[in-house]
């Protein structure tokens, strides 16, 4: 005995799952454009390599140190006995950019201006490879 | 009057469909148009490709060289006037010169400061004085620093000593 019970077709369900996809991507080139506006800070010095330290972005007060009295200040000439006028209006850290091959003796020498005391200092590497 | 088409709709007659007008033209069928999303994502993921390639996602690291001055309510720098006393076992003093690093009186190459810092860590140093003198380069400062800060030895100081080059006659 046999029942002959209706035989259920197998429809395909399809589902549609390139508007998804689309709208993941488009939310990932949204990130990507958004992370990628900010810019590099244009300079002619070599910076010291890092590899360890976390990646960070630059922000600003950047004081780039190319000589002991030739000091631009977020890319324009400062002279020395200008720089605590124009960072008083910034509370954050100064971030410095010193080559990687000038002399140690830039940098000490730097840490005791006058000018910089009471300024927490950072100096600026570059994200370097892992030996 | 009996051959004119009618143009009114009947009582019981669909409002969709379309009036008969007697004309005989060819009732356009509505054809089913299916979107294809595949050239859109296609477009997209290129340029997803193309601004993942070309954003600069953090390239610095920063590298703490001194903590800010404490300042008093009107802006005066407060006087700092302490002694902390440590154990030596806790300090190590690291004179850095151009050719290599001197620590507990031995010479070593700058190639050996990842295995110097490990053994700092092992003897649980918590205090370092690097004697730096002024003709290092900054690049070996910043390495210092950073292996330094990695094992976990924030306690740092640097102390100038004089250059190692003497003036010619």
């Amino acid at each position: 005995m046999s029942l002959r019970l209706p035989v259920s077709r197998g429809r395909r369900v399809q589902v549609d799952t390139s508007l998804a996809i689309v709208n993941i991507v488009l939310l990932l080139i949204f990130y990507f454009l958004l992370a990628g506006q900010d810019p590099k800070f244009e300079t002619r010095l070599e910076l010291a390599t890092t590899t360890a330290l976390k990646p960070d972005t630059l922000p600003s007060p950047v004081l780039e140190v190319l000589g002991p009295e030739d000091w631009r200040l977020d890319g324009r000439p400062i002279l020395p006995e200008a720089l605590p006028g124009a960072l008083a209006a910034s509370a954050g850290p100064l971030h410095l950019l010193l080559d990687r091959n000038a002399p140690a003796g830039l940098l000490v020498g730097l840490m005791r201006r006058p000018e910089l005391a009471g300024h927490e200092l950072r100096l600026v590497t570059v994200k370097g490879l892992e030996p | 009057m009996q051959g004119a088409p009618s143009m009114t709709r009947a009582p019981g007659q669909n409002p969709g469909r379309p009036i008969d007008r007697g004309l005989g033209l060819p009732v356009r069928r509505q054809r089913s148009v299916a979107f294809s999303m595949t050239a859109l994502a296609d477009v997209l993921f290129q340029l997803l490709i193309f601004f993942m390639l070309s954003s600069n996602l953090a390239a610095y690291s920063l590298l703490p060289l001194r903590s800010g001055a404490l300042r008093g309510e009107s802006g005066a720098e407060t006087p700092a006037a302490s002694t902390a006393i440590t154990e030596a076992s806790t300090t190590a003093i690291w004179t850095l010169n151009p050719d290599g690093i001197v620590a507990s009186g031995q010479r070593f190459g700058i190639d050996r400061l990842q295995a110097l810092a490990d053994a700092l860590a092992q003897r649980q140093t918590r205090h370092v004085l690097i004697i730096l003198r002024p003709d290092v380069p900054v690049q070996n400062v910043a390495t210092v620093l950073e292996l330094l800060s990695a094992q976990g030895i924030g306690s740092v100081q640097i102390a100038e000593a004089p250059s190692t080059r003497r003036a010619a006659p």
